[in-house]
């Protein structure tokens, strides 16, 4: 190597080594220009239609409610200030009407004003859809461009009338009107009375079948081209594995909105997600299934931030009381027993959730708000105990010959978990449960279904006999025990009655099969499903609370459910790019994570900017 | 004046003694070391099999205090999610998986065989019927229709699995069995059997049948490894009877629990997947010894 070639090469080093010490100094930065990666469901093949199964819009991103609502346990009207299309609104004539104003600022994505069309539009939408029929909704009026008055069904007291209006999304009538016949009012009209007039019974029925053809055959299959969004984002592009949300410029808040482009990713499967978010490549992402040991691996990331958070669900485990044995109280005693809720719990999910401590049917946070310390103490925690559960199998005939249980049919008695393919917690889970009661003599095996849908079919139906079961869904009270002495019990409020439809009619839905009256220690004689449906009234603290004590004592004595941990929502925000997550905003954090990705809604509470 | 011999009744000399099957399977593996390896590799996991399940309770103790634990004398390849041995889920499961493999191969050599020989033996309708029928289960997607059956069938036992395996991937040997049938029907030998007025019958099965056993043995051994394949396909896809210890099942959580990103449970992904590499690997090893074994063309000196 000649001098010249030798300084060449030197400089040539040192400019190399110069500019990489520069990068390796050098500090992420992002602008309002960066995307924000995360991930979202994505329905692959699906359109842009809220009402489609498969559909692909997103709450909080393109989809805007009237307000958002809080996720808390005693007041079920708690809404954020400042989100959602609402300016403000007010609650009259004993809580049966409500009347909205709209923001005066609220546009759509194609620079068209949101109007009480669109609301009224929207509302004609859920009955078609047969969501408004569930919040009691009698009647809607646009009573000018930006205000709209909504009525309760006569003679109904509903308590979250207001709360199921308001949060629901608004949809573009010129979008969605031209699914509705111009007579629809009418139909819906027709379709809501609950009296007792044969002819207009008759019209009734007419008028359901034919909301129920109208969702069928042209909600359900409509297919916009383009995504008309009053959210701070509308979708630009879509992909079967990614979405480009583009910034709304029209947008109520859309100063708030720091970031024009979110690219969400399909969370196809754990892996993937686990994948990106150890590669730092996504700023937000949950999954179920993590170990402690994988949040420890993926929170070495830079700019891997963890967050676990309390969410108002449960996991459980279901009997149908109409298989045998499972109509015995002391089988299910038993089986509470023999389950060491503690272990489940530490295998199944130690990160995404908190180990169920009562067995009352409610998410521990709601033991402890409702009951008081009697009451809490009153109840049976079930600790493990393999004595008290033989004791129970024996007292009602059961045998144990050599290690194995019989039941006093003779036959040996074996339990089939029914459980879902992809829910890895609920798998792990019922491996857990099958080793304890195999190891007691109790044969014991896991069957798991291919598709969630399939699941949710074969449960209805009462196919299964012992199944996972998702508890509570929210934190109000009346939810948490129409999740159990509701629908899957035979009970449905029809207009202001309450019907109830026994476990033997076919295609009834009640699968729980629980006694309609028992006797429960110190309450007495006690109908749950008919006190669960007094939870959806217009109560006062202390009535609330004297009802959830009974529907408390009575889940915990007759274990309809076992219930086996508190869910939270867990997973990683990355700070590399971008910063001021709400991660210290418990409420916020637990009521936007409903909304997936949650980054439209933290933004709209003006958190999360680009990192300058 | 010549002298009248008597005729010949002696046994053949011994050093023209036609060797046994043992004899010739024996100096067939020794050959080569490669092939010796891939016996040890098979008779291993068949005695794993076979025994494995014997050392362990029927139901694997869980540990929660041990849960994703490090490789130790305890538990030689570590634990999985509920502190469960490895090592013990790999042998257990062996049982389901290898027995379920082997049945699948069984049945779909004996399907397949059955039908290609019938069929190309005795031709006309016989023939159109059974290659009509094969040729609807070659256009069936295998692996979609057996995820549609395991919805409505449990396939909790080996045999029910086998079986499966076995009716839905017996075409393509059928279509190969019958070329080889119709090629050798019209060879002189067998034209001279049926001069002889011996019985179709006799024909197939003493002609025509030690004829293409090799190619049948050697689908045998590889309808095991796609036996195999599938089978922990359907597993690890989730379409399962859910036993923690299949090795299908241990790869699905493995994967779904992210333990390839978490180096103390490496060998709970690992394991399972080395396992069936290795049953492979032994099949592939010892596939040309069966060849020579059964192939007396391809027999050395």
């Amino acid at each position: 190597m000649n001098k010249i070639s030798a300084i060449t090469s030197a400089a040539l080093l040192a400019t190399l080594l110069a500019g990489g010490g520069a990068l390796a100094a050098a500090k992420p930065v992002a602008t309002s220009s960066t995307p924000y990666v995360t991930i979202a469901g994505i329905n692959q093949g699906g359109p842009m239609n809220w009402f489609s199964p498969e559909g692909n819009v997103y709450p909080g991103m393109d989809l805007e409610p009237l307000a958002y609502h809080k996720l808390e346990g005693t007041n079920i009207n708690a809404f954020f200030a400042g989100g959602g299309l609402a300016s403000k609104w007010q609650t009259s004539n004993g809580g049966h009407t409500l009347t909205v104003w709209l923001n005066p600022k609220d546009r759509w994505s194609n620079g068209q004003a949101v109007t009480s069309s669109d609301v009224v539009t929207s509302m004609a939408l859920y009955f078609v859809a047969g969501d408004a029929q569930g919040f009691d909704l009698g009647s809607v009026k646009a009573l000018g461009p930006k205000e709209i008055q909504f009525n309760e069904v006569a003679g109904d007291n509903y308590n979250a009338f207001s709360r199921s209006i308001l949060e629901e999304y608004i949809l573009p009538a010129s979008v969605y009107g031209g699914v509705l016949p111009k007579n629809i009012w009418s139909i819906i009209d027709q379709s809501i009375y609950s009296g007792t007039n044969a002819k207009l019974i008759k019209e009734a029925t007419a008028a359901q079948a034919t909301l129920s053809t109208l969702n069928k055959t042209k909600l359900d299959t409509l297919a916009p081209k383009t995504d008309v969004s009053a959210g701070p984002y509308y979708i630009s592009s879509l992909s079967p594995d990614e979405i480009i949300m583009t910034k709304n410029p029209y947008f109520y808040d859309a100063n708030k909105i720091s970031i024009d482009t979110v690219d969400m990713r399909n969370n196809a499967s754990n892996s993937t997600v686990f994948e990106w978010l150890r590669g730092g490549q996504i700023y937000q992402g949950t999954s179920g299934g993590m170990s402690l040991e994988l949040v420890h691996e993926l929170a070495k990331t830079p700019g891997n931030v963890y967050y676990h958070i309390p969410a108002y669900v449960t996991a459980q485990l279901a009997f149908n009381e109409k298989d045998y044995p499972y109509g015995m109280v002391q089988v299910r005693q038993a089986i509470a027993y023999l389950l060491n809720k503690h272990t489940i719990w530490q295998i199944a999910e130690p990160t995404g959730g908190t180990r169920s401590l009562f067995s009352d049917g409610m998410i521990d946070a709601q033991t402890e708000e409702y009951l008081d310390p009697s009451q809490k103490a009153a109840l049976n925690p079930y600790t493990p105990n393999q004595q008290a559960a033989a004791k129970l199998l024996e007292s009602v005939g059961f045998t144990k010959k050599g290690s194995q249980w019989y039941t006093p049919k003779g036959q040996v008695f074996s339990i089939n978990i029914m459980n879902v393919s992809g829910f890895n917690d609920w798998i792990e889970a019922g491996s857990v449960m099958e080793s304890e009661l195999n190891s007691f003599g109790i044969k014991t095996k896991q069957t798991v279904v291919a598709t969630f849908a399939e699941y949710e079919q074969n449960q209805t139906n009462g196919e299964y006999a012992v199944q996972f079961w998702i508890g509570s869904l929210g934190p109000w009270i009346y939810n948490t025990y129409d999740r159990l002495y509701g629908a899957i019990d035979g009970y449905a409020q029809n207009g202001t009655k309450l019907q109830y439809t026994p476990a033997s009619k076919k295609d009834g839905g009640n699968w729980l099969d629980f006694p309609q009256t028992v006797k429960v220690k110190g309450y007495g004689t006690v109908n749950p499903g008919k006190l669960t449906n007094e939870l959806s009234g217009n109560l006062t603290q202390a009535q609330t609370k004297t009802i959830v004590a009974k529907l408390a004592a009575v889940t915990n004595q007759y274990v309809p459910v076992i219930t086996l941990w508190n869910y939270a929502q867990a997973g990683f925000v990355n700070t590399n790019l971008f910063t001021d997550y709400p991660l210290n905003n418990q409420q916020l954090m637990v009521s936007t994570e409903g909304q997936y990705p949650p980054i439209g809604g933290w933004e709209t509470f003006g958190y999360v900017h680009p990192k300058q | 004046m010549s002298q009248a011999t008597a005729p010949y009744l002696g046994t053949v000399p011994p050093e023209f003694r036609r060797p046994s099957l043992w004899t010739i399977s024996w100096r067939a593996i020794t050959r080569k070391p490669s092939r010796v390896i891939g016996i040890v590799i098979i008779l291993f996991f068949t005695l794993m099999a076979i025994f494995g399940p014997m050392l362990y309770p029927k139901q694997l103790p869980i540990n929660p205090a041990e849960l994703y634990a490090p490789p130790s004398w305890a538990h030689p390849l570590g634990t999985d999610f509920e502190g469960t041995s490895v090592l013990a889920e790999i042998i257990t499961g062996s049982r389901y998986v290898l027995s379920a493999a082997a049945l699948a191969a069984v049945f779909t050599i004996g399907f397949g065989t059955l039908a290609g020989v019938v069929s190309g033996y005795f031709l006309g309708s016989t023939d159109q019927i059974i290659m009509r029928v094969t040729d609807f289960i070659l256009t069936i997607p295998g692996f979609p229709l057996l995820i549609v059956l395991s919805t409505i069938w449990s396939f909790g036992s080996p045999i029910a699995m086998g079986l499966v395996l076995g009716l839905t991937g017996w075409g393509g040997l059928a279509r190969a069995v019958r070329s080889q049938t119709l090629s050798l029907r019209e060879r002189g030998f067998i034209e001279a059997a049926r001069g002889l007025g011996l019985s179709n019958s006799h024909i197939i099965t003493r002609e025509i049948l030690p004829n293409i056993s090799p190619y049948i043995a050697m689908n045998l051994l590889l309808s095991v490894t796609g036996g195999i394949y599938a089978e922990v396909g359907l597993f690890f896809l989730g379409v399962i009877p859910f036993q923690s210890n299949n090795w299908g099942v241990m790869l699905n959580l493995a994967f779904s629990n992210g333990a390839m990103y978490t180096p103390q449970s490496l060998l709970y992904m690992v394991s399972p997947m080395a396992c069936i590499l290795l049953v492979t690997f032994g099949i592939v090893l010892t596939l040309d010894a069966f060849d020579e074994i059964l192939n007396p063309r391809l027999r050395e000196g």
